[in-house]
């Protein structure tokens, strides 16, 4: 970022907050004080596993939470309240500010219209243009995400065309909103690794050119570091680490991050054994009182199950843990003995 | 038996009416072996594992597992049980595949008392050894499968393929659908089942990594026809062909790029 760059986030959440519920009147919190600021243009990659909270924050993010579940804390987008928003604002906000690309196209998409009417609709509803030119613009856009023959591809039916192709076709009909951020919520989990890497590539590309800011929801680290100029790795609703995707998995500090590097398979030689980490990941309310990793880790002690650590600065990036510095020595000298 | 292979399959071939799924697929898995078929979707690897264990009938070509013939459909309920003793599967998704209503003891015991020859206690203590070989709690082993996570669902859906003791073991996409640290509790789950009961794996998976931690060989699959096959590190170090080569890209690894 030069010294000129604008001084309002595009997007900046504070204390944000969710809280679910249950049909028994059970109040459960599923995302716990999330601080996170996105810049214009910048790419953000949140990473967890089930109950992290990562899909709840983009929920949040565009108000669109189940009715059972409130939110607090403050989202600003370009500096506006997204909670205080009425509903003419909450339009805008939705039809040009953000654009939303779910992991399975099919279900957002309707399957009895043509793909032509569906990329056409919000053009000539919210932006009055006539149908012809509507459809020109729509044209212009499959060809910018790689669709070839994109005149056919308008004229078929959603079930007529790949499950990678429709993907395509969702993230066209994001664009021609012109949003400012990107939401992509595990947006190539559904598709093969081939297709997978033509996606993210056609979303990298386009961000860079239009400029627009992404937040890039997955439970693949590695994909998210190919992704993201800066990744958070999110857990039991909380954020527990956050640092550039460059120095990630060199400097990754969080015991519950260090786990999921070493969760993972490598491609290019197989290990005696992966370094598992134990049990499984836990909700929001689920956690105890203290630091919600605790009884997963291998580093707790006492004080780490009833005292909740705070996001501090470690080594470069942020760190919710309450013995990084003694683990990080500790691991320094056993890499130094090795 | 020594020198045996676990499964050999000649020449396998399905139709889908004019759809040629499996195309002159051949391949053996020796006794304790193990083999991973990768492929993305079309490429004919769940059709091929729907082969193995009777649920589709192959158009041509021969599958033989522990030197039994299968590759048509049993004749006798006998029969069908000699094959079902030498081979189980293991699913992606175990909630669609236990009962609800069955506590986890229960459906492995279930499947203990089909394959018969044990009385009550030595039922019983074959159901203790299981439970702890996959790693479940006592109190797990008693809950229903609402009440367990994905990972302890899939770990009832692998003692329950155990308790046959089969000799060979299909997991089609058995990790794919887990959280990453419980996938890797799982795939160590897996190597040491291996490794103290000499089992042979097929597994079936998209994931280049997951096959490369579980298997010796590999078998890469396009469109029903074989691509390429060998020794695990040889063909995804060393590639030589242009789709096995596209497919190892296109695994986001430490310092992998975006480029369409």
């Amino acid at each position: 970022m030069s010294a000129d760059a604008p001084a309002v986030p595009l997007l900046e959440l504070t204390g944000l907050t969710v809280d679910f519920t249950t049909e028994d009147g059970v109040s459960r919190t599923l995302l716990d004080g999330v601080d996170l600021s996105l810049a214009p243009g910048e790419a953000l990659g949140l990473v967890g596993e089930s109950g992290s909270g990562k899909s709840m924050t983009v929920r949040a993010i565009t108000r669109l939470l189940p009715r059972a579940a409130t939110a607090s804390g403050t989202i600003r987008f370009e500096g506006a309240d997204v909670g205080a928003m009425d509903a003419g604002a909450l339009r805008g906000y939705r039809d040009g500010g953000v654009g939303l690309v779910f992991q399975d196209p099919r279900a957002h998409i309707n399957p009895t219209r043509k793909i032509g009417a569906f990329l056409t609709e919000a053009l000539v509803r919210n932006r009055h243009l006539g149908k012809k030119e509507a459809l020109a613009r729509a044209e212009a856009v499959l060809a910018e995400v790689g669709i070839d023959d994109p005149a056919r591809r308008l004229r078929q039916y959603p079930h007529e065309v790949s499950g990678g192709m429709l993907q395509r076709v969702m993230i066209a009909s994001v664009l021609l909103a012109e949003p400012r951020l990107i939401l992509a919520d595990e947006p190539t989990t559904a598709l093969d690794v081939t297709i997978q890497r033509e996606v993210v590539g056609i979303l990298d590309r386009l961000r860079r050119d239009r400029g627009m800011g992404m937040v890039f929801i997955t439970h693949d680290l590695d994909l998210a570091l190919a992704v993201c100029g800066r990744v958070a790795v999110m857990y039991a609703g909380r954020i527990v680490e956050l640092r550039s995707a460059e120095t990630l998995h060199e400097r990754a500090a969080h015991p519950y991050t260090l786990g999921l590097l070493g969760s993972r398979p490598a491609i290019d030689e197989r290990s005696e054994r992966l370094s598992a980490i134990l049990g499984r990941p836990v909700s929001a309310f689920e956690a105890g009182p203290g630091c919600a990793f605790a009884p997963r880790c291998s580093f707790a002690t006492e004080t780490c199950e009833t005292t909740p650590p705070p996001l501090t600065e470690f080594d470069g990036g942020l760190v919710r843990c309450g013995r990084v510095e003694e683990i990080h020595a500790h691991r320094k000298s056993e890499e130094a003995n090795a | 038996m020594t020198g045996m292979n676990a499964v050999e399959v000649h020449g396998l071939n399905k139709y889908f009416k004019a759809h040629h799924a499996v195309a002159d697929v051949s391949f053996t898995v020796p006794a304790g072996g193990s083999l991973g078929i990768v492929g993305e979707s079309g490429s004919g690897k769940t059709t091929i594992a729907r082969m193995l264990i009777g649920l589709e009938r192959p158009s041509s070509g021969t599958i033989a597992v522990m030197g039994r013939d299968r590759s048509r459909p049993a004749r006798s309920g006998s029969e069908r049980n000699a094959r079902a003793r030498e081979l189980q599967i293991v699913f992606q998704d175990p909630y669609t595949s236990l009962d609800p209503s069955q506590s986890a003891r229960a459906a492995v015991d279930e499947v203990l008392r089909h394959h018969g020859g044990l009385s009550s206690a030595e039922r019983a203590s074959r159901l203790d050894e299981l439970v702890d070989q996959v790693g479940l709690t006592d109190r797990q082993a008693h809950a229903r499968p609402r009440d367990l996570s994905g990972g302890q669902r899939q770990r009832v859906a692998i003692a329950r393929a155990l308790a046959a003791r089969p000799k060979v073991l299909v997991l089609d996409e058995a990790v794919s659908a887990l959280d990453v640290s419980i996938q890797a509790q799982i795939l160590n789950l897996l190597a040491d089942i291996r490794a103290e009961t000499g089992l042979a794996y097929l597994l079936i998976s998209h994931d280049l990594a997951v096959v490369r931690q579980l298997c010796d060989t590999v078998l890469v699959l396009r469109r029903g026809r074989v691509v390429e096959q060998g020794d695990c590190g040889h063909v995804l170090d060393d590639p030589q062909e242009e789709y096995t080569r596209a497919l190892r890209e296109a695994v986001p690894v430490p310092g992998w790029t975006v480029g369409a």
